[in-house]
């Protein structure tokens, strides 16, 4: 087996995996991350793979391929680099144990920006993986299993700070539908009466059906849509902005649904500050280069803007409709993940905790 | 394949989704762009239109699917076999169906039919649809509505909303149809050809029967419909079912008759559209590029995403096209693997095949261009279709309109006029013999390429207009609409019906006579009267004649047997005397055919037009209606409600009336003397 190629069943899982996904379309993404686990999962089950090397070289694969294929689904590159990052430290604990090698904590907890920089990449050799490691492969399912857990509990997790966040009375604004961000209101709904302000979220309208559940909600909050052009008519008299994300970008930036950055400048022009709530698996080592747009935005059906049934325009007016906006890490205040609140500029510390710093590359579209 | 049959069988029969893939539109509409390719093979945006349709029903959850080859069959074999599609871990099953012998859809559903290979519900698609629909529900909802509300549904039939004039059906057949708005069970369908003006005729009886009914002129037909298990059969049955088109009339038709009926259901937001004509095929290729039919968009098509580059406005570029500088991709370009542009291009809802080589200077608008093919440099290219391994010189230009099939090249110049179709290779004799067709002019010196003759046939008025403009023109269309209203309202009447009217007029004669010839025969060598029945039941179905004109034509026809073979008329005695015997003879016909109190009044209404221009007839009306009240064919009552029904009638009518005065008068008080017996009778 050649490093860092799929043997054929993990190929025909992968193609399988991205066929489905790409014409599912618009699918929440905890859904695919659900069934990028479930990949991963039979990635570690098959009974290929000896050595540690070798998984690595087939996970680190099937993750190119699966990045390149599916640029837009951020949970998939994201969590094939957090089982990479862990078959790592498996190996590397297993090597300690026997070797006992003098170490102090684990590097990643010292990491800091400096150490990052003045030790150079690739300064200290890449660990040996070659060797055999047996019960590995339980190991690594018990963390995949771990992980599920993980996000499972992620959305209660990051609704458990939102007592901090939301006071009594506040405005809170936020876009379209997260389902992140519905958990984050229901909590402080729970305790405290404030007011929401929905942006319709247009064309797609997912802002309205947030709504909706928001007004259902057995606690009253004050809810009211706007428009995505009352925005910066209702901006001023907003406490905070809370948004979900599609993806965290390693520099603190987000990938957010369109429209995004209006609101977020528009926050900024009034001071408010913009609470991004950010579950693990949507923070990426991928960076934003503004050469390069394709894969980083992804339009759909032009459908939702103008139905295709009016023959006045169509074919004769140009019609598009892009899922995304790249916001800069400048107008983001803080993320809040299920560890906590985070600076858009402490991302860094985040992304070395999760994944291993050789493994970033293979999500770089 | 074990694996697979393991799949299926572990369904219920019932559950295999199934759905029938035809690979042939079975008609020359895209010639000469593709004369020589086979249509699954012709590539949209770059990809063959076999694998969209492939990958949309394996997409959609279909289980099993027949893929009927009826021409080129090797060469879209050899492509199935280099693709994923017939691997054995595919989800979906393909059973391929060599038919080269099949010339239409109908004799495919005969073969199917003789295979008896469909056991549920099934998608019938053709390759060449293009769609995002979610199948799999509206199949559900079919198999519900036959298994509970409505055991004859045999079909329902898929739309896309699109207002008149879209360019996806503004050069296509147009779709007319009224369907009952509750159920939308179709109630009546017919096609017009495209860009008709002026009036159609709906039968009063659609609007008669149903409680409410939606006339449908907003739809563009999808080439997709879902069928149950018994339309196989049903074309079994109708040997003269060619097409879809046929079927739906027929069915329509013959509801009463056979309780079978048709329905109709739009897609709703989703993305359908049939390629039906050069004109669509343009147009479909750059809804693919505008991503109307998301997730069908060209990355999603290529075997690698990371091979396409998409950029915003549009432009999908292989990783290993090359494009000079100074170059403009203005929006929706597609550039194949290998395409190289040379500089300062200009490029506009462009598709460049793969390898494709474009000098500098090039500028193409709407074009299409197919693998491999080489362009000069300042070659001009708007709306046109360019086949495979179309070679241009350097300043030639392409008006909107030029279709070039493969292999064609264009030397010096050259300026090709609007409408130019040109095909590589001299169109086969079909009489044999004659001198080899000189290469058109247009050409230029050794130039290759000869002038393609699109073959005339008689359906000719409804088949799609070739790269007809993108754009009618606007202000003569204003021009006609307002005179047709005014001065030639006739004329624009018969023009509209031009479309279907012909047909049904000269089959309705040919129904008459051949009715007629049966009759005579009938009478002067004494066949027996259920033979007759069975002979103009059979003359009905094959000219598709309804039921009522069906009772009309019939009494006409026996009122004229006697006269038939001499040109005098007779005097009314010597008329009568010969009338009796037929009508003697034709009773039992009469019997079968009039029945109801409708048929009843079409036969009285016929006896009337026919004895308006007959004078002898209109002398003896009465004694025929007579004999006819007294053989319990015509009831009291329909004879008085026909009299009293005088509303418009035409002077020969009125005097017709004025001569069974008497007959009504008897009727009328034979009527009230039973009543008043029965009153009596009441009363005592």
């Amino acid at each position: 087996m050649r490093m860092e190629e799929l043997s054929p069943t993990a190929e025909r899982l992968v193609s399988e995996f991205v066929r489905t996904t790409r014409r599912q379309g618009a699918v929440p993404s905890r859904q695919v991350a659900d069934r990028t686990l479930e990949l991963l999962r039979q990635l570690v089950s098959e009974p290929g793979w000896r050595q540690t090397a070798q998984l690595v070289g087939q996970l680190r694969a099937a993750g190119r391929q699966l990045a390149a294929e599916l640029p837009t689904q951020p949970a998939v590159g994201t969590l094939v680099c957090r089982l990479l990052k862990m078959a790592r430290e498996e190996h590397g604990a297993h090597d300690e144990v026997h070797e006992a090698r003098p170490h102090g904590a684990p590097p990643s907890q010292v990491d800091s920006l400096h150490r990052r920089l003045t030790a150079g990449r690739g300064a200290a050799p890449a660990a040996d993986l070659s060797s055999e490691l047996t019960g590995l492969r339980a190991n690594l399912l018990a963390g995949l299993d771990e992980l599920q857990t993980e996000l499972d509990a992620s959305a209660d997790n990051i609704a458990r700070e939102a007592l901090s966040h939301i006071h009594a009375d506040d405005v809170v604004l936020t876009a379209g539908r997260s389902a992140t961000v519905l958990a984050f209101l229901r909590r402080a709904a729970r305790e405290r009466a404030f007011h929401v302000l929905v942006v319709e979220g247009a064309p797609f309208g997912g802002g309205h059906r947030a709504a909706a559940e928001l007004a259902a909600l057995p606690r009253r909050v004050h809810v009211t849509v706007i428009a995505e052009s009352a925005l910066f008519a209702m901006m001023a008299r907003v406490n905070k902005v809370i948004l979900g994300v599609h993806t965290v970008l390693a520099d603190g930036g987000l990938r957010a649904p369109v429209g995004t950055q209006a609101l977020a400048l528009a926050a900024r022009f009034h001071s408010v500050p913009v609470i991004v709530c950010a579950p693990s698996y949507k923070l990426s080592p991928q960076f934003h280069r503004g050469d390069q747009q394709e894969g980083f935005l992804e339009s759909v059906s032009p459908e939702s803007v103008l139905p295709y049934a009016d023959g006045a325009l169509v074919g004769r007016a140009r019609l598009t409709c892009p899922l995304f906006d790249y916001v800069p890490p400048e107008l983001v205040t803080l993320f809040v993940t299920h560890t906590g609140g985070t600076s858009p500029w402490y991302v860094y510390r985040l992304l070395n905790e999760y994944y291993d710093q050789q493994d970033h590359e293979i999500v770089q579209v | 394949m074990s694996s697979k049959k393991g799949l299926t069988n572990s369904l219920k029969a019932e559950d295999v989704v199934q759905a029938v893939l035809l690979t042939d539109n079975f008609s020359d509409v895209l010639a000469p762009y593709c004369l020589d390719t086979p249509l699954s093979l012709l590539p949209l945006v770059n990809v063959p239109l076999v694998d969209y349709a492939l990958e949309y029903l394996e997409s959609s959850g279909i289980h099993e699917c027949f893929i009927y080859l009826c021409k080129h069959t090797d060469a879209v074999k050899k492509h199935l076999s280099g693709t994923r599609w017939l691997s054995e871990d595919s989800p979906m099953v393909i059973h391929v169906q060599t038919a080269e012998d099949c010339l239409s859809l109908g004799d495919v559903m005969r073969d199917l039919d003789a295979k008896a290979l469909i056991q549920s519900d099934f998608l019938l698609m053709s390759v060449d649809c293009i769609t995002n629909v979610d199948i799999v529900p509206i199949m559900k909802e079919h198999s519900a509505r036959r298994k509970n509300d409505d055991r004859g549904s045999v079909m329902t039939l898929l739309y896309r909303e699109a207002t008149p004039g879209h360019p996806v059906r503004r050069h296509s057949a147009q779709v007319l149809l009224a369907a009952d708005a509750e159920t939308g069970r179709m109630v009546f369908h017919q096609r017009l050809p495209a860009a008709a003006r002026g009036r159609v005729t709906f039968p009063l009886h659609i609007f008669q029967e149903q409680s409410a009914v939606e006339l449908h002129y907003d739809l563009a037909d999808t080439g997709l419909s879902i069928c149950s298990p018994s339309v196989p059969q049903l074309f079994a049955d109708n040997f003269d079912f060619q097409t879809r088109d046929h079927f739906v009339r027929g069915i329509i038709v013959n509801e009463e008759v056979m309780g079978n009926t048709v329905y109709h259901r739009r897609v709703g937001t989703h993305y359908a559209a049939h390629i039906d004509s050069q004109a669509t095929l343009l147009t479909v290729t750059q809804d693919v590029t505008d991503r109307w039919v998301h997730p069908v968009v060209p990355e999603n098509r290529c075997p690698h995403r990371a091979d396409l580059r998409c950029s915003q406005r549009n432009v999908y570029r292989h990783r290993t096209a090359k494009v000079g500088s100074g170059t403009r991709l203005e929006g929706c370009v597609a550039l194949g693997a290998g395409a190289s542009v040379g500089s300062n291009c200009r490029l506009l809802r462009a598709v460049v095949g793969p390898g494709c080589q474009l000098g500098d200077n090039v500028t193409l608008e709407d074009a299409v261009l197919d693998a491999g093919c080489v362009l000069g440099d300042r070659c001009e290219v708007r709306r046109s279709l360019l086949g495979p391994g179309v070679q241009l010189a350097a300043g030639a230009r392409l008006h909107p309109g030029c279709v070039l099939g493969a292999g064609v090249r264009v030397e010096g110049a050259a300026e090709l006029p609007q409408g130019t179709l040109l095909v590589g290779r001299p169109p086969e004799d079909e009489f044999g013999g004659g001198s080899a067709p000189e290469p058109s002019r247009l050409v230029g010196a050794g130039g290759r390429g000869f002038t393609f003759l699109p073959e005339e046939d008689e359906e000719d008025t409804l088949s799609p207009l070739r790269l007809g403009p993108a754009e009618l023109p606007t202000a003569e269309l204003s021009d006609s609409g307002e005179s047709s209203e005014e001065e030639t309202e006739d004329e624009s009447e018969e023009r509209l019906d031009g479309a279907e009217s012909p047909e049904v007029v000269d089959d309705t004669k040919l129904f008459y006579s051949e009715v007629l010839d049966s009759l005579v025969r009938g009478f002067q060598e004494k066949i027996s009267p259920e033979n007759l029945i069975l002979e103009v039941n059979s003359s009905k179905f094959a000219y598709n004649v309804t039921v009522q004109e069906l009772n009309s034509l019939v009494v006409k026809a026996i009122l004229s047997v006697p006269e038939h073979g001499s040109d005098e008329r007779l005097a009314a005695p010597a008329f009568l005397a010969r009338l009796q015997p037929v009508l003697t003879t034709f009773m039992p016909l009469l019997t079968n055919y009039i029945k109801s109190e409708e048929s009843e009044l079409s036969c009285l209404r016929a006896l009337e037009e026919f004895s308006c221009d007959h004078s002898a007839m209109s002398a003896c009306l009465a004694k025929v209606l007579m004999l006819l009240y007294q053989r319990d064919i015509l009831s009291e009552t329909t004879i008085l409600s026909w009299h009293a029904d005088s509303e418009g009638l035409s002077p020969e009518a009125v005097r017709v009336r004025q001569q069974v005065q008497k007959l009504v008068d008897w009727l009328q008080e034979a009527e009230e003397e039973s009543e008043d017996e029965e009153s009596e009778e009441d009363s005592s």
